[in-house]
């Protein structure tokens, strides 16, 4: 209308009127527009120049119409520089009914006495959009933290469960100094410690202190990058223990995983899996021994038996009755003699099986000392004499007269059997009021240095005895009664000159 | 002229035992109760043929064989171990050292005559042969 047209004259009003990118529009105090420039039809689809004579509301959806014509109102009364729509995404209504966004930046002018409104109209809808899309693209984001932050916290209580629940040991890291920084396991549980009073104290502290220096260097020598797997024991169990530097980015080592591992149980079954080995071991020695030694010591009187017999056929056969007297007692003796081996054997394992009660009874021990001398003396060699020395003041003891005759009967039948003829045999007692001390020495052969330590061992026999005859038997036996008796059973031996054999019984008298 | 063996044995009974036997097949018995004994005896009687146990104190069978193989005189007679060790081992050891025969007790008096015969038949025939070579 007249207001705006001297406007409008002017060239360089009307080009920048034309070819703004906003629409730009005047507005009069009823909220009628007077002027708009092409772009502003173009923006809101109207045919040029239809926009003219329109209300401002008929730019804007129908649901804000009232409230927008309050607002105006109230602004033409005080009008002042101001835009709208900034930041709020304010819509404007097209001729066809669709919307889109707008910012508007709204300027008072004052044309002949009267205020005008002009509004630069600039469409927002890509930024919108774009805005829009940024948000999305923002919650989704912050969406996936979340998730992820969920994510991490359920696998670090997992890591922290994993540690927690580390069965039979414990899951550590040291800082350079071997301070706790993190520990976790079933065995501090266990031990009733938490973690919380383990971590900034120092681990060596924990440990035995004559082998804190072994650790300390151990552990030290992970910080230069070298793993380390080594055992240890505390408080009677053993640990194995595993540790490797922990390396972040950078190239320096502040901090060594430690895992303790408590393999006590393994390693007792290692030892027991070896105690086994051994026993098994031992049983099969035992078990040639005793092949070696059966051979030898059941074929000689088996020998003896089957020459006798052929003997006596054949004097039978020349009717040289007589003659076969001394055979058939040969026979005898043999079958007795194979006979005291088998109840060697069976003595062994009655022992063993402890079936043989102890029975002590209060008796005179010169008296059994006496007589075993007397039966012994049968079977010495020539010039052997036994020496019998009884040292005390009571000989009436309490024990078992059984169990100390056979004791007496091997240690002295041993000392005869492995000395030579002429040579003297000393046995001597000394009783006291708590205790029976015997020792037989002989001038024998002696026991070999390296066979010393297995000399009690079954089917056992030295080096230097293979031509005598021997069961391996004997000093295994002699050991059993004695600890039955709780007593003890010691030697003394040098090879070619002398064997003492001391035996000390516990006894009441 | 009766053949003459020299027996060591350690264990009194078997020494009699096989000097019985011995006799009443027409054999010379000459007798040692171990190797210590035996060796010089073998020395001094020059038997036919030679029975030795193994196992025995003093001087064992394996010594009176390496005794009597260094004396050109006695190397020769026949030698037959006896023994209680029926080991493998102990019975190539013992035929390695030169023993002529191995008898493993228990034997009884057929085993013991059969193997002294072959020993002193194949000596006889040896000898034969070698006086109708010369």
């Amino acid at each position: 209308m007249n207001v705006s047209e001297p406007l409008l004259t002017d060239p360089i009003y009307k080009i920048l009127f034309d070819s703004i990118e906003e629409g730009f529009i005047i507005v009069d105090q009823s909220g009628e527009i007077i002027l708009a420039n092409p772009r502003t039809c173009k923006l809101f689809g109207y045919e040029e120049g239809d926009v003219i004579g329109l209300k401002v509301e008929d730019l804007i959806p129908v649901d804000l119409r009232k409230q927008h014509k309050v607002i105006r109102t109230d602004f033409h009364q005080s009008p002042k520089k101001r835009s709208m729509g900034a930041g709020m995404n304010l819509k404007a209504l097209r001729k066809d009914g669709s919307t889109f966004y707008v910012e508007i930046s709204l300027n008072p002018i004052k044309l002949q006495e009267t205020v005008f409104i002009s509004a630069l109209i600039t469409d927002v809808s890509e930024r919108v959009a774009q805005q829009k899309e940024i948000k999305e693209l923002n919650s989704h984001l912050e969406e996936k933290v979340k998730l992820r932050t969920i994510e991490v916290r359920e696998s670090q209580e997992l890591y922290s469960a994993i540690a927690r629940n580390f069965p039979n040991g414990t899951i550590n890291v040291f800082d350079r100094d071997l301070n706790y920084i993190f520990v976790e396991g079933k065995e501090l549980f266990q031990l009733g410690i938490t973690s919380e009073k383990l971590i900034g104290t120092n681990y060596l502290e924990k440990i035995a202190e004559e082998i804190r220096p072994k650790i300390k260097r151990a552990l030290l020598t992970v910080f230069k990058g070298e793993a380390q797997d080594f055992e240890i024991e505390f408080k009677g169990q053993i640990y194995r223990i595993n540790a490797v530097p922990l390396s972040y980015d950078s190239d320096q080592i502040d901090r060594i995983l430690v895992v303790e591992k408590n393999i006590t149980e393994q390693k007792q079954i290692i030892i027991q899996q070896n105690a086994a080995l051994e026993k098994e071991k031992r049983l099969n020695e035992m078990k040639s021994r005793f092949v070696s030694m059966a051979s030898h010591e059941f074929r000689t009187p088996l020998s003896t038996i089957l020459s006798s017999t052929s003997l006596i056929d054949k004097y039978i056969e020349r009717e040289l009755y007589d003659k076969t007297g001394k055979h058939t007692d040969r026979i005898k003796k043999s079958v007795h003699g194979l006979t005291e081996i088998l109840n060697d054997f069976l003595s062994v394992d009655k022992l063993e099986t402890q079936i043989t009660p102890v029975k002590i009874l209060s008796f005179n021990y010169e008296q059994v000392s006496k007589d075993m001398v007397e039966e012994m003396g049968t079977v010495t060699k020539a010039g052997q004499i036994i020496t019998r020395e009884l040292i005390g003041e009571n000989f009436t003891i309490s024990s078992d007269p059984n169990i100390i005759k056979n004791i007496l009967y091997n240690l002295i039948s041993n000392a005869i059997k492995y000395s030579g003829e002429n040579k003297p045999i000393l046995y001597r007692t000394e009783i006291s009021n708590d205790s029976l001390k015997i020792f037989v020495r002989d001038k024998g052969i002696g026991i070999p240095k390296q066979d010393q330590g297995q000399l009690f061992t079954r089917f056992f026999r030295a080096k230097n005895v293979t031509n005598i005859k021997g069961t391996g038997l004997g000093l295994n036996i002699v050991q059993k009664y004695l600890e039955m008796l709780d007593g003890k059973l010691t030697f003394e031996s040098e090879e070619n000159e002398e064997t003492t054999f001391y035996i000390t019984i516990p006894i009441n008298q | 002229m009766r053949v003459k063996i020299l027996l060591i044995e350690d264990n009194h009974e078997m020494l009699e035992n096989i000097e019985e036997i011995l006799e009443l097949a027409d054999y010379d018995v000459v007798t040692a109760e171990n190797g210590k004994k035996g060796v010089p005896l073998i020395k001094k009687e020059l038997p036919d043929l030679i029975l030795c146990d193994i196992m025995m104190p003093e001087l064992d069978g394996y010594g009176v064989l390496d005794a009597i193989s260094r004396d050109p005189l006695t190397a020769a007679i026949p030698f037959i171990f006896l023994t209680a060790k029926s080991g493998k081992e102990d019975f190539r050891k013992g035929m390695n050292l030169g023993a002529d025969d191995y008898l493993t007790k228990p034997f009884d008096d057929r085993q013991l005559l059969d193997t002294v015969e072959r020993r002193i038949k194949k000596v006889y025939l040896t000898t034969r042969q070698r006086f109708w070579n010369t």
